[in-house]
């Protein structure tokens, strides 16, 4: 069973909290982006969906991954997507509340392409939202819209 | 000018009647039809012009005149036969054509260039076409008219223009006058011509005279006359005229012609020159020069002036009867007279010579003579002038040169000084003495010597550069001694005295030469006397000095190397067992100086070296027997060698050997001074040697008395004076200086209370004659008294009279005060022993036992009587046995032997032991021991309890472990999901008041606003107490870092709240590098940093400061703010969590920043407090320990 609906152009969301879920939605949309949003609820989703992946499906242009997760955590998801030789070239952004530098660490360890820390404040979350746009149409020199 | 005229006359005549001669022939010619005739045809052009003609006839005259053979030209054309007739002036063709067509007849004269002939041609027509033409050649006639006209006008416009009047007169008028007569006498020449009588032309006065002279030669009485007189002029002024006049006779008319000169200016003009004369003649009288006028052939003195008078002494009168020759010096005579003779001759104008005139009394005087003639070109020699001037005493001072240059060059020639002159390549001149002293001839040096030959090579250079100077004129004259070489290249000692000289424009050095070589010789024989004297002066003055041998030696070389240069100087000392030599000291070369010559010195045997026989190799190698010591010797490049006894008492103490790298080198004066040296060496090393002697006795009494702390004196009775040793001083605490050391002073020092008893004593030693030895305390310094040990000898003389006291006194207050403290200490040790817990046990190194305390002995139950009678086999158990012996040998290489023995008592029982021994200063050995029986037990307690702590500590860690990783579980879980909620409400908020902004009114605004206010502060007490969290549970991490880095850092995070609110941040920190964690102390500052703004940024001029303060363990960062401060009964409260001072509207917070601080200073293991008042600011100190 694969719940994740990836198409292209596709962002992948994977985020439990579903304010947060809500409020990134939002956020995407104040920064006018149109990719279509894919959210995975839960590690599990996503591991699922990495187990169930066929080599020439669509990837997600980027996944947008948080920490605290039920089931898997993301730092397990991001080590799967990591280590799968397809998905590995997907730009996985951290986005989370926790600023542990143990979380930091591990994360780019296992290869994340950033890391970025959730504020509370919701304008500044637009900010940060609006710096991942920009990170990943760094990243692939193509548009996002 | 007037026979010119005549001449004239005369040709016109002649030719005139050449003329009608010629008119004459050429008639008859005519008549005779003997006229040149010749019939032409004219050719004609076209047009009808005559362009050419041919001839038809010609006459042999026609022939004759014209030179044209007629059969050459009858039948051609005239431009065949005169070519260029058609570009003659006359152009023939054209008239000649009028006549043959127009019938014309004409005649002219005409000029052929062609035939360079004048004709008088005659031309007709015999008939149309034709013409004839008669030629007469009038070229003769031609010339001689045109001659007379070129003639005649050459003369009129001469004597026209001619600037002498020229006059032509008969006895009534004037005939003819030029233009000059007229301007002379001022009429116009028809007025003379016209009105004119010849003698109106004269004065009045003057025309009677004048009438005569015209008669005189009117009547043939004079042919000429010349004469001047007075004339007038039409304006009736008077000139001066001068005439000449002469008779002719001009066509039959006797005339009077001749020429007038107006010479009134001349006439003036010789008033002046008798004016002038006059003016001459005085300065003629009163010359300065001799000035006299001779007559010319007789040379006799027509006029003398006054100078000249006196220059020979005559008067005028006497003068005058002179002639020249009798007052010259006969031998100028000759010279004055070809001088005179060339003067008469013309061939000179006038001419100098310098000469001798006799003086009327006898005495000679040269003058110089300028003589000039006084005629004129051509006239008759009549007088001469002579203008003399006297030379007499520049004559005398020239010859005084003359001579003195004779006398130099006698002087030169013979001189014993050497004299030469020279430029840069050669000699020039050279004296015979100048040859001898160089021994060449001397055309020798002048051709094939170069100047720089003839000194040594290293003068050479030194020449060349003294020439150049005195080229240069750098310096005008140049003395100095030089090394010179003769011809047969030995050299000699030269003084020179050079100077540069100008001989015809070119320089040239004149140099003096002396030969010095004897007096340089001498010199340097002399300088070297006196310096061997100075040398072996000095050498006895250092023995005085020096205060070892090796400095004496070395003194000594040194000053003998300032004298004699030789390569090297060794002192050797003669080593008598091993009949070898030991290098006391050498100059120089060490190499060289370990060279022993001891196998040659064999043959030459010691003994001789003992008599003072020297050994010389001059020739190195002669003396030299032993060939490794000869190859030795050259291959160090020595040649010569000299060695020299030094013998003191008759013992050869060694030798003072020289060597040198030249051949030959020492001669005689340098051995007999080397030898003198050697004495003089010797007695010095002796005296030296027995000062050490001396001197080091004198030391180790002195040392020894030092050390034994023994002064000793000694008192003269009779002298009434005492001395005392150097220790004595010492003693007595008083300076050798400022004490006259007597009797009574020495009493002086001595306690008042033992004053007495020494008195009495010094009398016993006296009375008794017997030696006194007592004790007595003396006053040392303003210390404390010093015991004294005094020994006392009365000396007496042969009568029995007290002579001297003698006397030793000994301090012997640290010996007293030793004894007093060692009964002390003994006393204290002995309670020690007896009272220690530890048993103590002395033994001898054989074992046996000597002593023990109280302790022991009821360890062991033994009394101590018991003990001493036993060894220590007999107290420990049979085991230890081989351990005693190992102990024992052990202790006495090594203190504080350790071992556990066990003992065993007099009961037989055994108990376990520590034992800790020591080798006593007696060479007895203690040790120590201590029953380890309940020791034993206790260590098993401790053991069992440690075992028990530790299995407590490790089921506490784990328990702290657990609980640890719940905190950490718990605030991870904290931080993540009150934060997300947290975000929610802020999140919709934002988005209420973003989306919905119309429909809420300005309360609902307000009230979402402070939810999002309320969220931040969560959101901020969240973080915080993260950090706090954190804090507690990370991990410290010690590195060195930059302190200023941190502070950097972190006013780099606080940068745009510093800016807004306008504080100053003061920064006085150095380079400091600390070790601590980094993090923590980073986040300490920073809390403290964000404080220090909150609290400062109300005020006026907010400042912050941050500095360093360092102990030997610790640096202490300060921030110092100016901000609102605190109560200080607030400072513990300050650093506790959620503390907070202030309300959060005024001052918002967490009130964790300053616990974050707190616990991250503890945390590194150092500290943070604060000081601080109401209003006054605040200090935080934050201590970080340094780490080694």
């Amino acid at each position: 069973m694969n719940n994740i609906n990836v198409l292209r152009n596709t962002i992948l969301l994977v985020e439990d909290n579903p304010v947060d879920v809500d409020l990134t939605l939002r956020a995407f949309k104040f920064n006018k982006l149109t990719n279509p949003i894919e959210v995975a609820r839960d590690g599990h989703e996503v591991m699922s969906w990495i187990k169930n992946y066929k080599k020439g499906e669509p990837l997600p242009v980027v996944i947008l991954l948080d920490l605290k997760l039920p089931k898997y955590s993301g730092l397990e998801v991001l080590k799967a997507i990591k280590s799968n030789t397809i998905l590995k070239s997907i730009p996985v952004v951290v986005l989370t509340t926790s600023s542990e530098d143990d979380d930091i660490g591990e994360a780019y360890q296992l290869g994340v392409n950033s890391y970025i820390v959730k504020p509370v404040d919701f304008l500044k979350f637009i900010e940060v939202v609006r710096q991942i746009e920009l990170y990943w149409s760094v990243l692939n020199k193509t548009s996002i819209h | 000018m007037l026979s010119e005229l005549g001449l004239a006359k005369v040709h016109e005549e002649q030719s005139r009647e050449m003329l009608q001669k010629s008119e004459k022939k050429y008639r008859k010619l005519f008549e005779n039809i003997n006229e040149g005739f010749a019939l032409h045809e004219i050719i004609v052009d076209e047009n009808k012009q005559a362009v050419d003609y041919r001839y038809l006839d010609v006459n042999p005259e026609f022939e004759r005149m014209t030179g044209l053979n007629a059969k050459k030209i009858v039948g051609r054309k005239a431009s065949e036969v005169l070519s260029g007739i058609q570009n003659e002036p006359g152009y023939w063709i054209k008239r000649y054509g009028e006549v043959a067509l127009e019938g014309k007849n004409i005649t002219f004269e005409d000029y052929s260039k062609v035939l360079n002939k004048w004709f008088h041609v005659n031309s007709f027509s015999p008939q149309s076409g034709q013409f004839a033409v008669t030629f007469t050649d009038i070229t003769e006639r031609k010339r001689a008219v045109n001659r007379l006209k070129e003639s005649e006008s050459k003369f009129r416009a001469l004597i026209e223009q001619s600037l002498t009047g020229i006059y032509i007169f008969n006895q009534d008028r004037f005939l003819y006058v030029n233009q000059k007569f007229c301007d002379i006498f001022g009429y116009t020449r028809e007025e003379i011509l016209n009105k004119l009588k010849p003698t109106d032309v004269v004065e009045k006065n003057e025309r009677q005279q004048a009438l005569e002279n015209i008669n005189r030669r009117l009547i043939g009485e004079v042919n000429s006359v010349h004469y001047f007189a007075k004339g007038k002029r039409k304006d009736k002024r008077e000139l001066w005229i001068e005439i000449h006049g002469s008779h002719i006779e001009l066509d039959g008319e006797h005339v009077i012609t001749g020429t007038v000169l107006d010479i009134t200016t001349q006439h003036q003009n010789s008033i002046k020159i008798e004016e002038s004369e006059l003016k001459f003649r005085s300065i003629f009288e009163q010359a300065a020069v001799g000035v006299s006028i001779i007559e010319t052939a007789t040379g006799k003195y027509y006029e003398v002036n006054q100078k000249q008078c006196e220059i020979v002494g005559y008067n005028i009168e006497e003068f005058l009867q002179l002639d020249f020759m009798e007052i010259t010096h006969p031998d100028d005579l000759n010279e004055d007279l070809v001088q005179m003779e060339r003067l008469k001759n013309g061939e000179i104008d006038m001419f100098v010579i310098e000469k001798r005139y006799f003086h009327k009394d006898g005495s000679l005087v040269w003058v110089n003579l300028h003589v000039a003639r006084l005629w004129l070109q051509g006239e008759y020699p009549k007088y001469h002038v002579a203008i003399c001037e006297d030379i007499t005493q520049r004559k005398r001072a020239e010859q005084a040169i003359i001579n003195s240059e004779k006398r130099f060059k006698g002087v030169v020639e013979q001189s014993l000084t050497g004299i030469c002159i020279f430029n840069n390549e050669k000699f020039v001149y050279t004296n015979k003495r100048f040859a001898e002293i160089f021994g060449y001839d001397e055309a020798e040096l002048l051709e094939s010597v170069r100047p720089i030959d003839v000194v040594a090579k290293e003068e050479r250079l030194n020449l060349q550069e003294r020439f150049q100077k005195g080229h240069n004129h750098d310096s005008a004259y140049v003395s100095y001694v030089a090394k010179g070489i003769r011809k047969d290249k030995s050299s000699l000692w030269i003084e020179i005295h050079g100077g540069r000289v100008e001989v015809e424009g070119k320089v040239f050095i004149s140099g003096m030469v002396l030969d010095v070589t004897d007096k340089i010789q001498a010199e340097n024989s002399l300088k070297r006397q006196n310096a061997y004297l100075a040398l072996l002066k000095e050498v006895d003055v250092l023995v005085m000095q020096s205060k070892s041998l090796n400095e004496f030696t070395r003194f000594v070389l040194l000053k003998l190397f300032e004298i004699i240069e030789c390569d090297n100087a060794v002192i050797k000392e003669f080593i008598g067992e091993t009949s070898s030599f030991k290098t006391v000291n050498a100059n120089l070369s060490i190499e060289l100086s370990s060279l022993i010559l001891e196998n040659s010195y064999k043959p030459f045997s010691y003994e001789k070296f003992k008599k003072g026989h020297y050994l010389l190799g001059n020739n190195c190698t002669q003396h030299l027997v032993h060939i490794q010591e000869i190859e030795l010797i050259s291959c160090k490049g020595i040649r010569s060698t000299l060695t020299v006894p030094l013998v003191i008492q008759n013992k050869l103490y060694g030798v003072l050997e020289l060597m040198s790298s030249q051949h030959n080198y020492f001669s005689e004066e340098n051995i007999s001074f080397i030898q003198t040296l050697a004495q003089h060496l010797s007695i010095g090393i002796n005296k030296v040697l027995t000062d050490i002697e001396l001197y080091e006795h004198t030391k180790r009494l002195e040392e020894a008395q030092r050390i034994g702390k023994i002064g000793s004196w000694e008192y003269n009775i009779e002298s009434g004076k005492g001395i005392w040793s150097k220790e004595l001083y010492n003693i007595t605490g008083l300076s050798e200086k400022n004490i006259n050391l007597g009797y009574q002073e020495f009493l002086n020092l001595v306690v008042p209370s033992d004053k007495e008893f020494v008195k009495n004593k010094i009398l016993d030693a006296q009375s008794s004659r017997s030696p006194q030895s007592f004790e007595f305390q003396i006053r040392y310094k303003n210390k404390k008294n010093r015991v004294i040990n005094a020994y006392v000898e009365a000396h007496f003389n042969a009568l029995g009279k007290l002579k001297r006291l003698l006397g030793l006194i000994q301090d012997v207050t640290e010996n007293k005060q030793m004894q007093a403290e060692i009964k002390e200490r003994n006393a204290i040790y002995k309670m020690l022993f007896d009272t220690a817990p530890d048993g103590i046990i002395i033994a001898n190194k054989n074992g046996n036992l000597l002593d023990s305390n109280p302790a022991m002995c009821s360890m062991l139950r033994y009394s101590k009587k018991e003990i001493v009678s036993l060894c220590a086999s007999d107290i420990v158990s049979t085991l230890e046995y081989s351990n005693i012996k190992a102990a024992l040998e052990y202790i006495t290489s090594q203190p504080d032997y350790y071992c556990e023995w066990i003992f065993k008592r007099k009961d037989g029982t055994q108990f376990s032991a520590e034992v800790i021994a020591n080798q006593l200063a007696d060479g007895s050995i203690m040790a120590m021991v201590r029953d380890m029986t309940e020791r034993k037990i206790a260590e098993d307690e401790i053991k069992n309890l440690n075992v028990e702590l530790e299995s407590r500590v490790q089921k506490r860690t784990a328990e702290l472990e657990l609980l640890n990783n719940e905190l950490r579980a718990f605030t991870y879980s904290v931080s993540h999901d009150l934060k997300a909620p947290l975000r929610g409400i802020n999140g919709y908020s934002k988005l209420l008041l973003d989306l919905y902004a119309k429909s809420l009114n300005d309360e609902a605004k307000s009230f979402i606003e402070n939810i999002c206010s309320g969220t931040d502060q969560m959101n901020k007490l969240i973080d915080d107490l993260l950090n706090y969290s954190r804090l507690e549970r990370s991990e410290i991490n010690m590195v060195p870092f930059n302190l200023s880095d941190v502070i950097q850092d972190v006013l780099h995070l606080s940068k745009s709240e510093l800016v807004q609110n306008n504080i100053k941040v003061k920064i006085d920190i150095k380079q400091i590098t600390v070790i601590s964690d980094r993090n923590a102390l980073t986040i300490a500052l920073r809390n403290v940093i964000e404080n220090a703004i909150k609290f400062t940024r109300s005020r006026s001029d907010p400042y912050i400061h941050i500095y360093h303060e360092q102990t030997n363990d610790k640096h202490i960062l300060i921030v110092k703010d100016n901000g609102i401060g605190f109560d200080m009964i607030f400072h513990d409260k300050i650093f506790n969590i959620f503390q907070r001072l202030h309300r959060v509207e005024d001052y918002e917070g967490t009130g964790i920043g300053l616990a974050i601080v707190k616990k991250a200073m503890t945390r590194l293991g150092g500290d943070v407090w604060a000081e601080s008042s109401e209003n006054n600011g605040a200090i935080f100190y934050l201590q970080i320990p340094k780490f080694k």
